[in-house]
This record gives structure tokens, sequence and C-alpha cells, in this order.
């Protein structure tokens, strides 16, 4: 583990070392050594409209990305929204789970809230509580999402280990994995129906789609952390969570050391390195089927941490979705929606919207010439002497 | 983001100063590059160019420069190297194809370097891509491994960059590109 971690003030431009142990901890904002301000200008504030590729992980974009070329997948996840098990699953969360809200578990729901508000998200999805040993949190739905998190989680872990918990699944909501982590979840019901129509031909076809969702499931993970820790702002905190879920015991609380956890971390780096880490990874990734190991997301964790990346995050420096949406107009600089295909204001766009821009303003002008001569042949009508024979013409007749 | 921009439309964006990124066929408007950001991106230069002399060993550009990996992408890297037998790519318009070593220094807008550009410089297959973060001073060194991005090293102010591209002349200790003023 590095022992200092460089990162340069945003207001004056010092360079701060900061100790890599208190960066875990993160107790109050550091002060730059060069302004004295605090060091990180957004630590007790929402990150507003983060766009969660601002601390996605790269397997997880890897992954995504490949089931995404899966042959199948799209299908599947049409049959997922038509045949929605959302209702049903809804209604079983609403039929034996307990709904979390500000009259139901008031202190829960509010920090719920926090996580929410830290995340910088408007909309919440539901929170249910359930029966469960098992220290546990989930996200489901098709087009409503809904958290359940386990009495099992909440005995075991303090309100700030809470907050990473509730931080995790609000990070999946925000980077859009409840459908492809529901159609995980559905898969093994879904592929046995198949199999079992076609007479085990569909199994086939399914096996590499499933291989594919699990293994992005996992990676998705490391995003969920990365949420959580942008949750709480203390690495420690999610550190401590991921060694409890792994192997806390509530006889043994006093006894857990965060320290040796992290020792255990590192050193599993470098068995992974030792044994060739990628190998390894997709072997154990094959044979696991639920989360990725808690110490190996522990140490994706102090990774990221030490990249800098958590810390310039807090300092505000993310993608934000709300200086993207849209961008000048290239010709007249008005704002322009992205993706836009043509500009509303001065026409700008592509070379076939252009062209059909000058087809149909062309057919415009036709039509204004049409209208020009019609005018014009009306005025000649009404005003010039044919027309004066016309109307005698007409009085004879009328006569 | 889908758009329908090609080439055409980028090479007749007007010149007005702004910069613009064809991804996608959807056009980007590129943020000016922070002061501090511009000093760690030329001190890199000036010692990438120290090591490897033009004429005959390659060639180390950087932006305002069009990469153009295909019609509907075209990005403009803070720096790019290629070795001098790969200087074909270069035409009138700008890189014609995946140079060597393609070079970001991380602004805030952080997802289109270490995610959207990322990925493109996997796709059209730019076997290195370092991310250059002047303000945590530290490299994230890639290197394409079938097909896709792995991290070769990961170096601060204290290390020292190398790579096995361009006949390993590539030798830069990082602490003088990080060095305060």
């Amino acid at each position: 583990m590095i022992e200092l971690l460089e990162f340069t003030c945003g207001r004056c431009g010092a360079v701060n070392r900061l100790k890599f142990e208190r960066v875990l901890q993160m107790q109050g904002n550091p002060k730059c050594g060069g302004c004295r301000e605090p060091l990180l200008r957004l630590l007790a504030e929402p990150l507003n409209a983060i766009d969660p590729a601002s601390y996605t992980h790269n397997l997880d974009r890897e992954a995504l990305e490949a089931l995404g070329k899966i042959p199948g997948i799209k299908t599947m996840l049409k049959w997922l929204i038509k045949n929605s098990a959302e209702a049903s699953t809804r209604l079983m969360h609403h039929a034996s789970f307990i709904r979390v809200s500000d009259k139901q578990l008031p202190s829960l729901y509010k920090r719920f809230q926090t996580a929410g508000d830290r995340l910088g998200m408007k909309d919440l999805p539901e929170l249910f509580v359930y029966q469960g040993e098992q220290p546990n949190a989930s996200t489901f739905g098709v087009e409503q999402y809904h958290v359940s998190i386990s009495t099992g989680a909440l005995d075991l872990l303090d309100e700030e280990e809470q907050l990473a918990v509730l931080g995790h699944e609000l990070g999946h909501v925000q980077a859009n994995h409840v459908l492809y982590k529901t159609a995980a979840r559905l898969f093994s019901t879904v592929a046995s129906e198949i199999a079992a129509a076609t007479l085990g031909i569909g199994r086939i076809i399914m096996l590499p789609l499933g291989a594919a969702l699990s293994r992005w499931d996992r990676a998705s993970e490391l995003t969920g952390d990365r949420a959580a820790l942008l949750t709480v702002r203390k690495p420690e905190v999610v550190l401590r969570t991921l060694m409890k879920v792994s192997g806390g015991s509530r006889t043994f609380m006093p006894e857990l050391s965060i320290a040796a956890f992290i020792e255990q971390a590192e050193n599993f780096e470098k068995l992974r390195d030792e044994t060739g880490m990628s190998k390894l990874l997709v072997a154990y990734q094959e044979v696991f089927r639920s989360h990725p190991f808690p110490v190996y997301r522990a140490r994706e964790v102090l990774d990221w941490v030490s990249t800098g990346a958590f810390l310039e995050i807090l300092d505000g420096e993310y993608t934000r979705t709300d200086v993207a949406r849209t961008t000048p107009c290239p010709q007249c600089g008005k704002p322009l929606a992205l993706g836009a295909i043509i500009c509303p204001h001065c026409t700008y766009g592509s070379d076939e919207d252009l062209k059909q821009a000058e087809k149909d303003a062309e057919s415009l002008g036709d039509k204004l010439d049409k209208g020009f001569e019609d005018a014009r042949g009306w005025f000649k009508r009404t005003f010039s002497g044919d027309e004066k024979k016309d109307d005698g013409d007409k009085d004879k007749g009328a006569q | 983001m889908n758009g329908t921009c090609t080439y055409g439309d980028y090479a007749r964006l007007p010149a007005d100063g702004r910069r613009w990124e064809l991804i996608d066929g959807g056009l980007l408007p590129l943020e000016s590059m922070r002061p501090a950001d511009n000093r760690v991106r030329a001190r890199l230069m000036c010692a990438l160019a120290s090591l490897l002399p033009e004429p005959g060993t390659a060639v180390i550009l950087q932006a305002p420069l069009g990469l153009i990996l295909d019609a509907t992408h075209v990005v403009q890297p803070d720096l790019v190297i290629m070795a001098a037998a790969h200087r074909r790519l270069i035409s009138e318009r700008g890189i014609e194809g995946p140079p060597d070593i393609v070079v970001e220094i991380l602004s805030q807008n952080r997802a289109h370097d270490e995610v959207l550009k990322r990925g493109l410089y996997e796709k059209f297959g730019v076997p290195e891509y370092w991310i250059v973060d002047a303000r945590a001073r530290c490299v994230d060194v890639l290197e394409l491994v079938e097909g896709h991005y792995r991290r070769r090293a990961f170096l601060r102010a204290e290390d020292t960059l190398t790579t096995p591209q361009l006949d390993g002349r590539v030798n830069v200790p990082l602490a003088p590109i990080f060095a305060e003023f």
C-alpha cells in the first residue's frame, strides 16, 4: 500500500502530501498546506448531476459491452420487460416485506435519503426491509425500482455502514444497472423454463448468455462499491462493511481489525499477481456464482482511492450530466440538444439533412412561386382588360 | 449518443476558436485546457522530443489536431506519438488511423477520457494509451492486450515512464514533469 497520496489543491495549485491512512479514515476535510482552505470542496456537499460514468469500473464497462454482443440478450430483456416480473416481485415485496418511509423506520428512511442526496439523486426508488439472517441488500425492477435490505444487514452494520450499503444499491440505480441485475437474477428461472420448453436446446443458447450476465453482475458490484465510497466518503467504512459481510461475527466484533483486513487485501493482490491475475479471476468468477469475493472488492476499493480519483470527485472533478446535455450549435452558437440532427435556429445539420433542407426549401420556393403566379393571374384577371372582357362575358351570361 | 454527422460536417465547422470532437457521429465540444494541465503536457512533450529527436525517430504532435479514426470518429488527443515508420498516417487533414501512443491529460470531464475515449482507442486499436492525471500526479499506462486495455503500470511522480514502443527509447522521469512552479 502506498503511504502518501499526492493531491494538488484546486484553489491554489499547491501539492499536498496526504497520509494514505488518513485518507482512508477521512476524519474531517483536510486543509491545503498552501492556502489553508479545505482541500475537498464537495466533501460535505451532494454530488449534483454526477454522470455515473465518472466512477464506473472498467471491468463493469467491458463486461457490459461483451454482454451487449451476445446474441439473444435483447430478446431476453424484451421478454423480461413484456412479462414484467416486476409486477409480481413488487407485489411480493409489498405483501411480505416492510416498506420503509418517513412513517415506517424513519431513521433508516432518513439514511436512505442521505445516501440519495450525497449521490445527487432526485428520485429515490422504494426501500423494503425483509427478514433474513444473511447480511444482504439488492435492487430489483424493470421500470420501477425497489431496494431491499435484510434484517441481518441492519443488525450487523452500524449507521455509517448501512449508509454504505444503501449508497452501493443506489449506485446500481444511478448507473442504470437494475434492468440487467434483474435479468441476471431471474435468469436461472428463465433459462430452465426455456430449456424445458425446447427440450434442452434453449439451454445451449442460454449458457453463454448466463455466463456473460453473471460475469457482468459481479463486475457491476465494483462500480456499486465506488458509489458506496462516494456516499459515506470514508473508505474505511466501506472496507469495514466488506469485512463484516465476509466474516463479521457479532460475538467477536470488538476484535475485528480493519488494518489486518487491509493487509489481507494487499496479500490477496500479491497472490493474484503470482498466480496470474486475469486467469485466476476469470476462473473464480465462473465458479462463484453470487457476489465477487469481499477481499477482492476491498482491494479494488483501496486501488481506486490510491489513484486519487476518489479525492478528485469529492473536489468536483467529475463528468456532469447537466452540462453535456446541450452543446452550442457549431454554426450559430445557440444551445443544441446533444445528438440533435439539425439546429432549429439556423438549420445547421448533417449532409443528408442539408440536402433534405435544400429540397424542402426548393419545394417551398416552388410553392411560393406558384403562389405568386396564382396571385399574378388573379391580379391580371381582376384588373387588366382581359379580365374586364371576362367580366363582361359573365355579365352577359348572368343576363 | 448517436448523431448523424460525418467527417464532412466536422471539416465544415466554422473556425471560431472552438474545438470539437466527432464521436459516434455526434459533435462534442471540447473544454479548453487548464493551465496546470497544459504545463504538464508541455513538459512531457519536451521530454519526449529530446528522447525522440526529429527527423528520423518519431513524430510527436499535439492538439489542436484531428485524429481521424473513421468517418464518424474524429478526436483531438492532447498528445500523439508515432514511430517514424508510421508517419504515412499523417495527411493534410490530420492523422488517419491509430498512432502508436495517445496521451490524454485528465480534465474535469473525466469520463470523457477514462470511459469514452478509452473505449474508442481500444476499439480502433491504439497500442498504448496514457492517461495523465496532473492533479493526483500519476500516469495510468494502458496497453492493448488481445483487444482490451490492461494497465501495464500505474506511475507516480517518483517513477519513470517507459514503453516497449518506439524501440524502448522513452525513459522519462516523472518528477520534473509533475514539479510545482
